[in-house]
């Protein structure tokens, strides 16, 4: 779940009014002298509180984990407050579920759901209070309905929006989904125009990644992303191919000049994104297209010279050959010298 | 596919309804259990929802809809209240997915306003009639869920309209949109400039249609638009792409086509369109305007492009319909 869906809710003044009413509320089970619930409550608020301020993270211990565990942390608290003092805090079991169908995905959500309710009703058995259980356990069964009918509209939307989000959010490059079809159409036309067309594979060099964390790895695959959308020309079109490599499509476009553009990027690139005072490096592999190819061809020729550029030395174009691969970039590597000087 | 008001009034009627079973439910238990006065509130708001369910499915606007919801909410919202005067402690329960359909039905601001005003008044009873802690503990509680149903309510809210703003095609036609139209004729031009071809724009109208409109309802004429856009779609090449605005005028962008192509497509278009029987009128004839543009000789965008094909089609309308002609 995207971040800012997070904040529309732990920003909201209602979330911020409950935190601070069971903050009153522990106040008060404190005051009172009733030490278990205090405690428990408070463990709800602190929660909350965790949810709103969440700390820095590692890496590998997202933010998407974290506030699910803070939600199954929070279930068990509620259910453990209905266990030791069921007269005040049941009313907590009303929110959960909606909130485990706010954090996780819709089928963990499910089974999640159904647990807590079974423990839930399970819990209400025990007790010798049916006019509440039955006031209680209807509304609850209501409650439930209504929640899957929020949850069916929020899945519906999603479906519909998913195959007309042409641009990754984070680097404006459009997704790999519509690369098919887009690749497919230029192909088409360019057969019934007689135009050119190549297709370049654009990836951060290994060498340069390894040196960056990856969050530093995503602010660069970013930078690059605007400097893509700075430099292309209006009809060309760019791909998040893999998590640092884009493809680009570029039509009217023959191999001479694609190596030609490409090794302006390159220079663009090497000048322009510095990370850590370093400059950043990227190697291109460039594939034209011939008689009878089709555009998945196209895409692995692109990608396999990209591999045979990167395996060579970090900040190299190779064009796709068939029969030579040795076929030398020297012209680029001197233009690259001469750069560097 | 379902509209998004017909969405909203199947959703609310089987909301509506499974409240309704519920109360009907909660008022028989209540009776056997003797409390007379929450089985009158149960099967009074049972009734009540049953209607607004009746109601709901058969509700047109979706303005109707929501000022029935209004009413409804307000109803059972008032009910429980009455209800709490010295059942708080019972009544408590019956917030929760009252917050939670208002949520549903109910504008955004209206919701919470409303729940807002129920959680003051429910907590003051609940600490008059037991004490500070049952109040405070419904009070958080409640509170959570409604920031949890308003975040969803938003998130919504906010999906319908990008949902919008992202939708690249009519949903009548199928054809692509203006918005969409703008951005490829830039994008085009571009192009044109790069490899020096040229490129054409074609706009269209169905003649006299406001008239055709006017003779059998925006509803029976949907058909005829739906077919028209099939039969232009079937006519153009691959790689030529159909547009559709608002007003249902038509626009036909065919890169790589020279002014002599597109005489020779726009008079094909005509006279198939004549010769062709339709559904609802038996024959129609359209008026189109043509304009060509060739790289190098003058600069142009997007705007212009579709001002000049709409400046010919309004000239081919003034000279008596049935007409192609061209903007130079």
């Amino acid at each position: 779940m995207a971040q800012s869906d997070h904040q529309i809710l732990t920003h909201s003044k209602a979330y911020l009014f409950a935190t601070f009413s069971l903050l009153l509320l522990t106040i008060g089970y404190l005051a009172t002298g009733q030490l278990l619930s205090g405690l428990m409550s408070a463990g709800l608020g602190l929660t909350l509180v965790a949810l709103r301020w969440p700390p820095g993270f590692k890496p590998q211990w997202t933010s998407a984990h974290y506030s699910k565990l803070c939600t199954v942390v929070m279930s068990l608290l509620s259910l453990a407050l209905l266990w030791f003092d069921p007269d005040g805090m049941q009313l907590w079991c009303y929110s959960i579920p909606l909130l485990m169908f706010f954090i996780f995905e819709f089928k963990p959500a499910i089974w999640l759901v159904g647990a807590y309710t079974l423990i839930l009703s399970l819990i209400l058995g025990t007790r010798q209070d049916p006019i509440h259980n039955m006031e209680f356990g209807w509304h609850y069964i209501l409650l439930i309905g209504i929640s899957f009918s929020l949850v069916y509209l929020r899945e519906l939307r999603r479906r519909q929006l998913k195959p007309l989000r042409r641009t990754d959010n984070l680097t404006m490059a459009a997704t790999r989904e519509h690369l098919d079809d887009d690749l497919a159409k230029e192909v088409q036309r360019s057969e019934r125009e007689g135009s050119d067309l190549a297709v370049m594979a654009l990836a951060i060099d290994p060498i340069c990644l390894s040196r960056l964390s990856p969050k530093e790895q995503d602010t660069v695959t970013v930078d690059i992303g605007r400097l893509l959308h700075n430099n292309l020309r209006l009809f060309d079109s760019y791909y998040r191919w893999q998590a640092h490599e884009f493809l680009i499509v570029l039509p009217h476009t023959s191999s001479a000049q694609a190596i030609k553009i490409a090794n302006a990027l390159r220079v663009r690139v090497r000048k322009e994104i510095r990370l850590n005072d370093e400059p950043v490096t990227i190697s291109v592999g460039i594939s034209g297209l011939n008689v009878g190819d089709d555009g998945h061809a196209l895409c692995q020729r692109a990608t396999q010279a990209l591999q045979s550029s990167q395996e060579k030395g970090p900040n190299r174009t190779q064009l796709f050959r068939d029969n030579d691969e040795e076929m030398g970039d020297e012209n680029d590597t001197q233009e690259e010298g001469r750069q560097d000087s | 596919m379902k509209t998004d008001q017909q969405l909203m009034a199947s959703i609310s009627a089987a909301l509506y309804l499974l409240t309704s079973l519920i109360m009907f439910a909660l008022a028989v238990q209540n009776y056997r259990y003797g409390l007379f006065e929450l089985c009158y509130t149960a099967s009074l708001l049972s009734g009540l929802y049953l209607g607004a369910a009746g109601y709901a499915r058969f509700a047109r606007a979706a303005k109707m809809l929501r000022g029935m919801s209004q009413i409804v909410l307000a109803i059972s919202a008032l009910l429980i209240l009455i209800e709490s005067w010295d059942a708080a402690s019972y009544t408590r329960y019956w917030a929760y997915p009252l917050a939670l359909l208002s949520f549903v039905t109910l504008r955004h601001a209206h919701a919470m306003i409303a729940n807002a005003v129920v959680l003051v008044l429910l907590a003051i009873l609940l600490w008059q009639q037991s004490n500070l802690l049952l109040s405070l503990a419904f009070v958080s509680s409640f509170s959570l869920l409604i920031a949890l149903a308003s975040t969803f309510a938003q998130l919504h809210q906010r999906r319908s309209r990008t949902l919008v703003e992202l939708e690249i095609r009519d949903p009548l036609t199928g054809a692509y949109n203006f918005r969409h139209l703008e951005d490829t004729l830039g994008k085009e031009i571009c192009r044109a400039d790069r490899t020096g071809k040229a490129l054409s724009l074609i706009a269209l109208e169905i003649d006299y249609f406001p008239q055709i409109i006017d003779l059998h309802g925006p509803v029976t004429t949907q058909d005829l638009v739906k077919q028209f856009a099939d039969t232009l779609g079937a006519m153009i090449r691959a790689g030529d792409s159909q547009y559709c605005d608002s007003n249902h005028s038509f626009y036909l962008l065919l890169p790589c086509t020279p002014p002599e192509g597109v005489v020779v497509i726009a008079e094909r278009i005509r006279r198939t369109i004549e010769e062709q029987s339709w559904p609802v009128v038996d024959s129609i004839t359209v008026s189109l305007g043509c304009k060509a543009y060739r790289p190098g000789q003058q600069q142009s965008d997007a705007n212009m492009l579709i001002n000049d094909a709409n400046i010919a089609l309004v000239e081919a309308q003034k000279n008596g319909h049935n007409r192609v002609c061209h903007h130079d």
